[in-house]
């Protein structure tokens, strides 16, 4: 009973096609509440494509996705609507809105699901541009941002009406070190001060010894492994076992087995 | 020129048949490869089993493509390749594998299958136009109705955008084809003394069939394109993702305000096409004919009624809407990258002038019944 008040999300089941290729076959995983799941895996193995099942932006061919204490896999998208202010999502490449500024973007959300008067949600808007320590460029076109500012100001956005669960699609790529890890110092205090659920995909080890509580990994659409950073180190299955050796593991290419060059 | 014949020479003096085995000699590099190849395709290559890499200087991925290409029996039959240097073999181990299958080609016979298929697909192409335009004018009343669902200012600036910013070309180019329209007509009806009858044509002509008809294409041109290609690129970077995951509806947020705003603006925009249009008839009446402007205008509004006037804003609006779920479609279908951006946003304005003349074509038969 105590084990069920405790997990956040639950996938049973999960199929998901593109046309007639199916991407994700049958995935079971749980998402404890209040915690940080790191899901890896190698590129192409599924991740996205779980995530926007679970956020209901592709529909499942077959399986339930538990939230909030419902099966949300066929609700229909006016009671989706409803649900989804609760749930946040930082896109791979933040998808900020391009026709509007920085500090637009943030308010959106805050302008379609509250009705909180104009000067609120510009303080709203400037702290959360804070907390992502992004000062002063509320005025700012997201094309005139860099690639690690744009996605700070898209998490910014995510978190405008603070939601109780949080995606997060590989946050770090593409930032040096230091913005990283300030990244994943903020993904870590926003679990542990705020208690929300997080969920974040990412190939970066360090990363993952930083934050993670929990790690899923995805093999070729497969959830072939779900438990602590810990367990996962000494996991025997094949592609976690490689994964936490990355470097030593074979170059791009040379991987399969009897590759003789001729 | 005479690279070319260096190249030649190379290429002779590295290729040469020896018995079954074909010796390579040289640098088998990018810059070379070319010139070998046509030298191979001279070498006759049947009693040939073995390919001599001994003196195989260099090699680089373009030697390597055709060396692969040599054992994989691309030039008739499968060689095998032989005592290369440690430079080769290493290079060889490094970028060379296992023959790759190159994925097989798409059929391009066609089988009635094919045709059902095509039959099926446009089939389906209309209802997902169908269902988006549905959905389209759903939100766009709902949004009169509550206009919390967009932006604030958002139909404003819409009907700044794609209305008010297109008054100068609209005038500017209905005056114009009005003045050719009319000098025109006025040098075939005065060679039988029809001068007056100027201004009846060029009322009927201006508001039922050029007005609208000049306004869709204007605004085709202006807002259809950059809607398609707004739609898309918004596909292409997950802003509509990102929107629909923040529980707001692409539709309701994006197109209903630009709906709105075409439905205001593409009836206003036909009727000021048609007036300077005949303008346009105006001044030649009254330089070419010797009408004075007083009783042009006249005559041509007194040929018209009201149906006419209603005709011409119930025309520009359905063109509009026909602009609005073209484009809109094909914003949509975009999934990919910036390449297909563009071909949307052709699309969109291919699309919407069909849609248009179809549309007129309807139009011209109501006239007639
Ligand atoms: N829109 C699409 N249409 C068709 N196939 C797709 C589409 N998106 C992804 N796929 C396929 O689905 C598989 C999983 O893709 P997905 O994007 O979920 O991978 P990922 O694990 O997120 O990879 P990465 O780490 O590179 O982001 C891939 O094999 C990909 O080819
Ligand atoms: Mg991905």
């Amino acid at each position: 009973m105590r084990e069920h008040s405790e997990v956040a999300l639950r996938v049973r089941g999960l199929r998901s096609h593109y046309g007639d290729v199916e991407v994700l076959h049958e995935v079971d995983a749980t998402f404890a509440r209040g915690k940080i799941t790191v899901v890896a895996g190698r590129s192409g193995c599924g991740k996205t494509t779980l995530l926007r099942n679970i956020l209901r932006l592709i529909d499942p061919t077959s399986g339930t996705i538990e939230l909030f204490g419902r099966d949300i896999s066929e609700l229909e998208e006016d009671e989706l609507v409803n649900l989804r202010p609760r749930i946040g999502v930082l896109f791979q490449n933040g998808a900020l809105l391009q026709s509007l500024t920085v500090g637009a973007n943030i308010s959106v959300p805050l302008e379609q699901h509250t009705r909180l008067p104009a000067d609120v949600i510009e303080r709203i808007v400037l702290r959360k541009l804070q907390l992502v320590e992004l000062n002063g460029v509320e005025h700012f076109m997201p094309s005139e941002l860099s690639g690690g500012m744009r996605k700070r100001a898209a998490l910014a956005r995510t978190l405008a009406l603070d939601p109780e669960i949080v995606f997060f699609d590989e946050p770090s790529a593409g930032l040096d070190p230091v913005t990283a890890a300030s990244l994943d110092r903020l993904i870590v205090e926003l679990s542990r001060k705020l208690g929300i659920t997080v969920i974040v995909v990412t190939h970066e080890l360090t990363s993952i010894r930083h934050i993670a509580d929990r790690m899923l990994f995805l093999d070729a659409g497969r959830a072939v492994f779900e438990g602590t950073v810990e367990e996962a180190e000494v996991c025997p299955v094949d592609s976690v076992r490689q994964f936490f050796r990355q470097g030593s593991s074979e170059p791009l290419g040379r991987r399969s087995p009897g590759g003789q060059p001729m | 020129m005479s690279d070319d014949r260096d190249g030649r020479l190379i290429a002779r003096q590295s290729v040469c048949a020896d018995g079954d085995r074909l010796v390579l000699a040289g640098e088998l590099t990018r810059t070379r490869v070319p010139a070998i190849s046509r030298e191979l395709r001279r070498v006759p290559l049947a009693s040939l089993r073995v390919v001599d890499l001994s003196r195989v200087t260099r090699l680089d991925s373009a030697g390597i493509g055709m060396l692969e290409g040599l054992r994989d029996g691309l030039f008739g039959k499968p060689l095998e390749l032989r005592d290369p240097t440690p430079h080769v073999a290493e290079m060889l181990e490094l970028f060379a594998g296992e023959p790759v299958e190159p994925a097989p080609e798409e059929r391009t016979r066609v089988t009635v299958r094919d045709i059902l298929e095509t039959i099926r697909y446009v089939a389906g192409i209309l209802m997902d136009a169908f269902i988006l335009s549905g959905e389209i004018f759903y939100w766009s009343v709902r949004n009169v109705v509550f206009p919390s669902g967009h932006r604030k200012g958002e139909v404003t600036e819409q009907i700044i955008v794609t209305g008010l910013n297109a008054v100068p070309i609209v005038a500017t180019l209905s005056f114009i084809i009005g003045v050719i329209l009319a000098l025109q007509a006025a040098v075939q009806l005065e060679r039988f003394g029809g001068g007056p009858f100027l201004a009846d044509l060029m009322g009927l002509a201006m508001v039922r069939e050029m007005g609208p008809l000049l306004t869709a294409i204007i605004i085709t041109g202006r807002s259809g394109s950059a809607i398609a290609s707004e739609i898309g690129t918004m596909r292409v970077t997950d802003e509509l993702d990102a929107l629909r995951a923040m529980g707001i509806r692409p539709v309701e947020y994006v197109i209903a305000p630009k709906m709105i705003a075409f439905t205001i603006v593409t009836p206003l925009l036909s009727i000021l096409s048609a007036a300077v249009g005949l303008l346009g008839g105006v001044l030649v009446s009254t330089t070419f004919v010797g009408q004075p402007a007083q009783s042009f205008i006249d005559r041509a509004l007194g040929i018209l009624g009201v149906p006419d006037a209603a005709f011409l804003m119930l025309k520009g609006l359905l063109f509009g809407w026909a602009i609005m779920m073209t484009s809109c479609y094909c914003g949509y279908q975009v999934t990919g990258g910036a390449v297909e951006v563009g071909r949307a946003t052709t699309q969109a304005v291919v699309s919407s002038i069909f849609a248009i003349v179809l549309l007129n074509v309807i139009f011209s038969l109501w006239y007639v019944l």
